[in-house]
């Protein structure tokens, strides 16, 4: 069973996500923010990461960044959640330094697909 | 007027030829006797010379024969003496023809001739007959054919005799007696030439006339030509004086030969005339041309003096409308110095016209122009022709008012710029207007922002919770739906709930668009795009839904590329909405058609489809946010916002959008962007081979 590592610090849609992706077949472990998650990356070595782009203290592309800096980690595919806002620089960094994207709000079953096919 | 002129110049010379043909006939006449008058002289002063020479010559024989008497008388009469001695005389005296002796007896001795002596007393020749007539000392003889006392043989005599002329003058002999103590011892006599005495020399001293020699009896002597009259009462007469008798010689002068011929006077007057006919044409001539250049100035100067009239007169017009316009006006020259202010203007500033009149403008505080805004004014005036200016007045009065001031170019006639014209209004009302204006525009922009800060953030905090309703509703369908038996009412709320947490999911959508699309102020990005790409990418996605209740689509495409400057991801949704739309609206049964063309300039998007239409009085706010056309049986349900976000996409990328419909026949949206410059297109997507240009998708 794959492991998905979900960071997002909303807690209730964290929860949701959490349920629908068990669901869906996968192990999920969740942090509320880019420190924790990066703890516990090191700790569990999750399969792939799908992670808010915008975070309190420890924002989505910095917590990647580092995930990148790590000789256990530096492989481990990373998705971002994020804002149709964003701008363009935002998104090219997101897909420079992460594998993709989706923007919120999101269709659950097009998060599955790009999960599988990031798994795939 | 000029031919009258003409007649006065033709009338002149009239005149002076009238004046020439007088002054010429008194000349001829003057002429003439001044010539006359001439030769009389001349005349007179040679006959009295040759009167008293002749006179002497005369004297000089008498004397001379008298010496020869005297000398016989007292040396006693010799032969050869006597001889000798007429011979002597004769040489000397060319007038003396021959000298003859005869002694006491009256017998005629001997007759010496220039040719030599004859002795007479041997001789059978008769003695001449002779009356006397004593001259002086010398008794002169007269001889006449019938008296001659000298020998017939004497030639002079013989041929005195043959003539037989009782008037003939020509011999004349003087005789000198010889007397010894009173005793008559004989008589010299000597034949007198007097043609060669008088006749040749008169002849050839006097000037070619007539003349005539009259002796004291009146009778003829002499004549030249021969056998001439002295009638002609002009001729003169000299008197030659001997010692005891006077003739008389006429002359009568002949015409000069240089005297004037009437045709003279005619050939020298009409010369003299035409000499000064002549000038009096040609001055006529420059008069008349003058004359046609005065009229022609005159005519000038009066048409210019009216033409000055109507600009004076003009000028009142033009002094009077500016003098009466509400605006002020000012004439500002070079130097700064107003020359002239109209009353608005010194209305305005609570003046009279003569406060400004020849002022420095900069000393005009009320003017508010300063020295270093009156050379900002020239020079921008000077360089544009046209400069407007809005400024605060203060009036003297202390109270104030904006004036709007149009500054231009006074010029002078070679376009010159001599001055400035400055046109003034009050502006207040509308300062205080804009003022308003631009406060009111200042809040509505706050408001504005305001707004679109409160959407975006709305819409920002409403993407989690609406990703979390979709998620759960996922769950819902997926996961609990299933544990449960739910009734077929179930179902459909669960159904229900699922399509409006889509539809809350879509308008969260886009209103982020619609909050991204506002706050780009930048344009979209300036990309090489095909929209045939673009159309058949989309195209091909609707294809992939498979969606059996959705109709056909059809694409169009043009045999090349058709690029145009704009943003890929735009361009898409602009395909995508509007095909997405058709779609919707058109039964399965029915056709959407897209469709390319382009043309050099342009590049044509058109999105045809064969629904239900729109209502006409729909059509102009279908582009409006949150603007739905009601379409009664129809569930079909939209966020609103789909083509106002279209149209906004479209004006971003300097494009033109037109939708027509007819209701319950189709609708059209024509898209249309200006086609990219030749050779900016990129070389792949030329290569790419998009055929056949029709294509239909199920």
């Amino acid at each position: 069973m794959k492991q998905i590592l979900l960071v997002d610090d909303e807690p209730v849609l964290r929860s949701v996500l959490r349920q629908f992706l068990e669901f869906s077949g996968y192990e999920v472990v969740e942090a509320g923010d880019g420190t924790g998650a990066l703890a516990l990356a090191r700790r569990q070595r999750p399969d792939i990461v799908l992670t808010d782009l915008l975070m309190p203290q420890k924002d989505g592309l910095d917590f990647c960044r580092e995930l990148r800096t790590d000789p256990d980690l530096f492989d481990v595919p990373v998705l971002f959640v994020t804002a149709r806002n964003a701008d363009v620089a935002q998104r090219e960094e997101m897909e420079r330094v992460g594998n993709g994207f989706v923007v919120k709000p999101f269709e659950p079953d097009h998060l599955l697909r790009t999960i599988e096919s990031l798994l795939a | 007027m000029i031919k009258d002129r003409a007649v006065s110049v033709r009338i002149a010379q009239l005149l002076a030829g009238v004046v020439l043909a007088i002054t010429a006939s008194f000349l001829y006449p003057t002429y003439n006797a001044y010539l006359e008058y001439k030769v009389s002289n001349e005349v007179r002063r040679v006959g009295t010379e040759a009167a008293q020479r002749e006179a002497e010559r005369i004297d000089n024989t008498l004397i001379e024969i008298n010496a020869l008497a005297a000398r016989i008388a007292s040396a006693g009469f010799n032969r050869v003496a006597f001889t000798r001695a007429a011979q002597d005389a004769l040489a000397r005296n060319p007038a003396l023809g021959s000298i003859d002796y005869f002694n006491a007896d009256g017998e005629h001795v001997l007759l010496v001739a220039p040719s030599g002596p004859k002795d007479m007393l041997h001789s059978k020749a008769k003695s001449p007959d002779v009356s006397f007539q004593t001259i002086s000392a010398v008794t002169i003889v007269q001889a006449r054919a019938d008296l001659t006392k000298s020998v017939a043989a004497s030639d002079v005599l013989r041929m005195a005799r043959r003539r037989g002329d009782e008037n003939g003058p020509l011999n004349v002999f003087a005789a000198a007696p010889i007397m010894i103590k009173h005793e008559a011892q004989g008589e010299v006599v000597a034949r007198i030439d007097i043609r060669s005495l008088l006749i040749d020399d008169l002849v050839s001293t006097l000037p070619p006339a007539k003349f005539t020699l009259d002796d004291s009896a009146g009778r003829q002597q002499a004549s030249w030509p021969p056998g001439n009259e002295v009638t002609n009462p002009s001729a003169q007469t000299f008197p030659i004086k001997f010692a005891d008798r006077q003739w008389e010689l006429a002359v009568e002068p002949a015409l000069p030969a240089q005297l004037a011929k009437p045709w003279w006077f005619v050939v020298g007057g009409l010369l003299v005339w035409l000499v000064l006919a002549w000038p009096i044409e040609v001055v006529g001539q420059i008069n008349r041309r003058v004359r046609v250049l005065n009229e022609g100035l005159e005519a000038r100067v009066a048409a210019r003096t009216r033409q000055l009239q109507s600009t004076v007169a003009e000028t009142r017009k033009l002094a009077a409308v500016v003098e009466s316009v509400s605006e002020g006006v000012m004439l500002v020259s070079l130097d700064g110095t107003i020359r002239y202010a109209n009353a608005a203007l010194a209305n305005a500033l609570r003046c009279k016209t003569s406060d400004l009149t020849d002022k420095a403008a900069q000393d005009i505080g009320a003017l508010a122009l300063s020295k270093a805004t009156l050379d900002e004014i020239r020079e921008t005036v000077g360089r544009d022709g046209y400069m407007y200016l809005e400024n605060a007045r203060t009036r003297s009065d202390g109270s104030t008012y904006w004036a709007g001031v149009s500054f231009t170019a006074q010029r002078d006639a070679d376009g010159k710029m001599v001055g400035l014209i400055a046109v003034s209004r009050d502006i207040t009302d509308r300062r205080a207007l804009v003022d308003q204006l631009m406060t009111a525009k200042g809040d509505l922009e706050r408001q504005m922002r305001v707004r679109a800060d409160f959407i975006g953030t709305a819409s920002h905090e409403l993407r989690t919770p609406a990703t979390t309703l979709r998620t759960l509703c996922a769950l819902l369908v997926s996961k609990i739906a299933p544990r449960y038996s739910f009734e077929e009412e179930d179902r459909a709320l669960v159904g229900l709930l699922d399509r409006e947490t889509k539809r809350l999911s879509l308008l969260v959508d886009d209103l982020l668009e619609v909050g991204k699309i506002d706050a780009e102020e930048a344009r979209r990005p300036d990309a090489d795009v095909d929209v045939s790409d673009v159309a058949r990418s989309e195209v091909d996605g609707f294809r992939e839904l498979d969606d059996e209740q959705a109709p056909p689509v059809e694409l169009r495409l043009p045999a090349g590329a058709a690029v145009v400057r704009g943003d890929d991801a735009a361009l898409r949704r602009v395909v995508g909405n509007l095909v997405g739309n058709a779609r919707k609206f058109t039964p399965a049964s029915g056709l959407v058609t897209v469709t390319v063309e382009r043309s050099a300039t342009r590049v044509r998007l058109a999105v045809a489809d064969t629904g239900v239409g729109i209502p006409e009085a729909d059509l102009p706010h279908i582009f409006d946010r949150f603007y739905r056309v009601e379409r009664p049986g129809t569930a079909i349900r939209g966020t609103g916002l789909g083509l106002a976000i279209v149209a906004r996409l479209v004006e971003q990328m300097h494009g033109t959008i037109a939708v027509s419909s007819v209701v319950g026949k189709g609708t059209t949206v024509t898209v249309e962007f200006p086609a990219a410059a030749a050779g900016t297109a990129a070389p792949h997507l030329q290569a790419v081979d998009y055929e056949p240009s029709s294509q239909k998708l199920a």
